[in-house]
């Protein structure tokens, strides 16, 4: 099996290089793998880096949004017939060692998809407490919109079938791209388990990760997309 | 002149307009009715202004003025719904542009 590590980068020129190389090259089951940046219109040397350490990089020549990014990244990919896809951040937030944990059960074809939790063994490092009940709000929200029960909603750390991939819809181009995602699991029915995963949040990824109050903006425009289907 | 009269003639003027665009192409034939009955109805106001009063009250609402604001507010209502979709649509477009140039540049190599 093959696997692409979709990475969306806007403006990371600084800590791409690292993720790119923090990524293992080699794990049980799969014969290669490659990491796929897709650079959103940075403004800075992030496609540059990240091809300095042999990353496949595209290029969107202006930014849409990391939503967009990802979903040029998974069409990428499945054109280029990758069984496995994994989404990972470009701010160091992620792991590459638990990369291993995350694609086991879909190579074992347990389930289409694999969501990464911070909450299910507490392994948030450094997680501003806003951010704890903003995202356990998500949760809830969640439930009730999506009919969908996990306990981590934004979690930019996933694993997907190339089958997955192929169903699933994204045509939320920014943030909320991370719960149409959960929605369109619902809406095909595929089968999917939450697996623990670490996030690190560390100054840099603090200071240019989103506000809490994209919160509302996220809330907002589900309600209209879900009103739209 | 009283206003009547020059209100009128505007709203011939316009209606004329109205007429030209759709024969130059720039106007939907649906757009040139829709239009023209805008017209018709701003003149019978204008030519009798109760009529806004007969029609307030026949539908329970107190003025003619305030039948106005309600309809008006339920056509922006309407109109700022319709461009809400059209923006979504167009933001949408745009991203599968840059997604399909973005892919096609990277599969040159």
């Amino acid at each position: 099996m093959r696997l692409a590590i979709v990475i969306a980068a806007y403006n990371e020129g600084k800590s791409i290089g690292k993720v790119v190389s923090g990524i293992p090259k080699s794990f049980e089951g799969i014969k290669a793998v490659d990491c796929i940046v897709v650079d959103d219109g940075s403004k800075d040397k992030t496609a540059q880096a990240a091809k300095e350490v042999g990353a496949i990089v595209v290029c969107h020549p202006i930014n849409r949004g990391q939503g967009a990014a990802l979903k040029t990244g998974f069409d990428y990919a499945l054109s280029e017939d990758y069984d496995i896809v994994v989404t990972f951040d470009a701010d160091g937030q992620h792991k590459g060692e638990e990369i291993a944990h995350i694609i086991a059960p879909v190579i074992k074809k347990e389930v289409d998809a694999v969501l990464g939790s911070r909450f299910l063994e507490k392994k948030a490092i450094r997680m501003p407490k806003s951010r704890e009940a903003i995202l356990k709000m998500g949760v809830l929200f969640t439930r009730l919109l999506s009919n969908i029960k996990v306990t981590d909603t934004h979690n930019g750390f996933r694993a997907f079938s190339k089958e997955a991939l192929q169903k699933i819809e994204m045509k939320q181009d920014r943030m909320e791209h991370a719960s149409e995602i959960l929605d369109q699991l619902a809406k095909h029915k595929l089968s999917y388990k939450e697996v623990p995963v670490t996030i690190e949040y560390n100054d840099y990824a603090k200071v240019k990760g989103q506000r809490n109050s994209n919160a509302i903006k996220i809330a907002v425009k589900m309600l209209l997309y879900k009103l739209a289907q | 002149m009283s206003f009547i009269v020059i209100a009128l003639i505007f709203i011939l003027f316009a209606a004329s307009r109205a007429i030209a665009r759709y024969r130059d192409g720039s106007l939907t034939k649906t757009g040139l009715i829709i239009w023209l009955l805008i017209w018709c109805a701003a003149g019978l106001v204008v030519w009798m202004p109760d009529i806004t009063m007969k029609v307030a009250s026949a539908l329970g609402i107190g003025r003619g003025a305030d039948l106005a604001v309600y309809g008006a507010v339920i056509v922006l209502y309407y109109l700022v719904f319709r461009m809400y979709i059209f923006q979504n649509k167009a933001q949408q477009d745009i991203t599968r542009l840059v997604r399909t140039l973005a892919i096609k540049e990277a599969k040159k190599k």
